[in-house]
């Protein structure tokens, strides 16, 4: 994997009162760093977030978030809801998946880095205090790798020290990367699972081109399950093409015989999915890729996504083949409607309380 | 500005009429100008460059063209000095004196700016920023780039344009393809006409058909399916349009399209009366189905209803629920 490294730091003014910002500058300290008003940075929602000179990820932009990091990830509405929170520090990300959804939902191109991290944890803190009964599962990779980033931002140590002192609160780490060295040595008490995004090795290799390889993350997941963490597996996304049965029953066996089946706590599915203008970035950008000529429909929210059949075609395989090497872990859809859900589980009950309990049961007891 | 003025007749064989260096006007042929000169005869002067031996025309390629067509043996003309000035800013009276008193079409701007850039060597940075503007058009790279290869794109194509079958962006899109599947979509696409609104997609299938099976934009228009519709004289171009529109959608999306098929299929095997109207869930997405009549009265409902209850009775029914 190619390390982040910028070529420039803008720092906001505010900024400078964090111990987050002199522990990033630390590690960097050949890279020209300038401060910045904050007329130049327009902290709003990340979708908002531009600086003047953020045209390109070269630029590392540390700013403190003035708004509330906890939010419930944007599967909610969906039929069949997991029912999951996620924190964002981090905005955007330099491994430039030819599918990734950041780059047209971000507006800057700016690696952005939230400074005012004891906010975000005094938020987590308060909200999980007011629910002490509710299970919380809470992940940093929606709008950024939890990972690929961290050996500039150190957040996972603070993360994972964080949440091994909340009883009804599990932090989850999904990343692509193998940047694990942070998590050596750490008193995680079972509250941190570390998950990866898979794919087939094809797509790892077309799609995916500066994410470390299957087998690389598969190795990171390894040293991981070593240190005592729970795993967990994200086929996020699926993606259909001729050949796929044969190369994504591969990546399930590869997964299940490097690591200890009985260590993961779940895997979801995800097919591909994303805003219809997407599409255009990415025939642009990646003219290469054969990912804009699936066969979509606008589903939920407007995405676009795989024509039913295909959706369920490739979940009711990948369900089958991950229950045979891993028949007690927990395997669930991300974003789907009842129908599917049904077809591919050939099982009635799959409500929202159903889906959240399983995962709860499967964080708490493994 | 012109200095030295010269205002006098010329004998129109004097004029090299093969020099089309200054021309900007796609069309020269214009009726209605042809007409005014017969009646008033020629109002303004036309500019022509001095050469050794003879003229070349600057502007006035349609005065000119018409009062040859009323057999005119000369013409009243301004004329220019080499001297003067070098060629561009010659280039650039032509490019003024069309400006002055028309909008230029795509194609003449496509005409022009390729001649500022290959014939006249203006910088790009110069046409962005000067010229492109004064055209209406954004100031952006890839609009000269389009605009050059609109000029430089397939003569078929242009004609299809120039007649207004083909929209302004579909000629941009076509433009940028190799000439030679120019070439064969020009020729394939003679036998049918695409209403505006559906150029784009038919366009952009062609595009995803290619992209997605590594294939040349034009190789749909060589499949037999595609040459039978081309090929049938009882369809109008219109309709071959339209078939051949939705046989590339149905390559496109083969489960979607079959899907479909199937739902027509099986709805028609009910055999309800066409006033009810049973619809499918937008693309299949949950397998609902919407049933909808419209009654008059209570007699006409329970007619209907009636229909209706005959159909649930059937095996065909449950098939409708079962299309993919
Ligand atoms: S690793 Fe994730 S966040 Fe980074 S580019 Fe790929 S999909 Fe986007």
């Amino acid at each position: 994997m190619i390390p982040y490294k910028p070529e420039r730091i803008l720092v906001q003014k505010e900024s400078w009162q964090d111990t987050v910002t002199s522990e990033i500058l630390g590690r960097l300290p050949d890279v020209e760093v300038r401060t910045v008003k904050d007329s130049e940075i327009r902290p709003m929602e990340p979708s908002a977030v531009s600086t003047v000179q953020s045209r390109n990820k070269n630029t590392l932009v540390l700013m403190r978030y003035p708004g509330s990091f906890l939010k419930r990830c944007q599967g909610s509405g969906a039929d069949t809801c997991c029912n999951y929170y996620v924190v964002s520090c981090v905005w955007n990300c330099h491994l430039d998946c030819t599918y990734c959804v950041l780059q047209s939902y971000l507006s800057s191109r700016a690696l952005i880095v939230c400074t005012n991290f004891e906010d975000l944890i005094n938020e987590v803190r308060e909200t999980l205090a007011n629910s002490p009964k509710r299970i919380f599962r809470i992940g940093t990779g929606e709008l950024a790798d939890s990972l690929a980033q961290d050996p500039i931002t150190g957040f996972s140590r603070r993360l994972v020290s964080f949440f091994a002192g909340l009883a009804n609160g599990f932090l989850e780490l999904k990343t692509k990367s193998d940047c694990i060295a942070n998590l050596e040595g750490l008193d995680h008490r079972g509250h941190t699972i570390v998950s990866w995004s898979v794919n087939s090795k094809r797509i790892c290799r077309t799609e995916e081109e500066k994410a470390p390889t299957l087998e690389k993350r598969l190795a990171a997941a390894l040293q991981c399950q070593k240190w005592g963490y729970k795993l967990g597996f994200h086929f996020d996304p699926l993606i259909y093409y001729d050949g796929w049965e044969r190369d994504y029953r591969e990546a399930v066996k590869e997964i299940f015989h490097t690591l200890d089946p009985d260590r993961v706590v779940w895997v979801s599915l995800g097919a591909l999915r994303f805003p219809p203008h997407l599409i255009d970035y990415v025939k642009e950008r990646f003219p290469e890729s054969k990912i804009p000529y699936g066969e979509f429909i606008p589903g939920h929210h407007g995405k676009l996504r795989y024509f039913r059949p295909i959706r369920e075609e490739m979940y009711r395989n990948m369900i089958s083949w991950i229950l045979a090497e891993a028949p007690r872990v927990t395997v669930y859809l991300c974003m789907e409607s009842f129908p599917v859900w049904k077809n591919s589980f050939g099982r009635e009950s799959c409500s929202a309380t159903f889906v959240r309990d399983q995962l709860d049961k499967a964080v708490c007891s493994r | 500005m012109l200095f030295d003025m010269i205002c006098k007749e010329i004998s129109i064989e004097e004029i090299d009429l093969t020099n089309e260096t200054f021309r900007i006007s796609e069309e020269i042929v214009s009726a209605p100008l042809r007409m005014s000169m017969r009646e008033v005869g020629q109002l303004n002067p036309v500019l022509l460059l001095e050469g050794k031996h003879t003229y070349r025309l600057i502007c006035g390629f349609r005065r000119l063209y018409a009062l040859r067509q009323l057999s005119a043996s000369h013409v009243f003309a301004r004329i220019v000095e080499e001297r003067d000035r070098d060629l561009s800013g010659i280039f650039n009276l032509a490019f003024w004196d069309n400006l002055s008193h028309r909008q230029l079409d795509p194609l003449e701007k496509a005409r022009a700016l390729y001649k500022l850039r290959n014939n006249f060597g203006v910088s790009n940075n110069v046409i962005i920023k000067n010229y492109l503007p004064l055209m209406d058009l954004s100031p952006h790279k890839q609009v000269l780039h389009i605009y050059n290869m609109m000029h430089t794109s397939n003569q078929g194509l242009r004609n299809r344009f120039k007649a207004g079958h083909l929209t302004l962006s579909s000629m941009e899109y076509l433009a940028a393809m190799p000439a030679s599947s120019q070439a064969s979509i020009a020729s394939g696409l003679e036998g049918i006409r695409l209403s505006a609104g559906l150029q784009k997609k038919f366009f952009s299938l062609l595009r995803d058909l290619a992209a997605k099976n590594g294939i040349e934009p034009e190789v749909p228009f060589k499949d037999p399916e595609v040459l039978s519709i081309l090929n049938d004289a009882g369809l109008s171009p219109f309709q071959r349009g339209e078939k051949v529109f939705a046989l590339l959608y149905r390559w496109r999306y083969p489960r979607l399209t079959q899907a479909e098929e199937r739902f027509f299929e099986r709805k028609k095997s009910l055999e309800l009366p066409g006033s009810i109207r049973i619809v499918p869930a937008p693309y299949f997405e949950v397998p609902d189905l919407r049933v909808e009549f419209n009654a008059p009265d209570a007699e006409r409902f329970r007619e209907m209803a009636a229909e209706l209850f005959e159909a649930s009775q059937t095996p065909e029914l449950d098939g409708l629920f079962k299309v993919i």
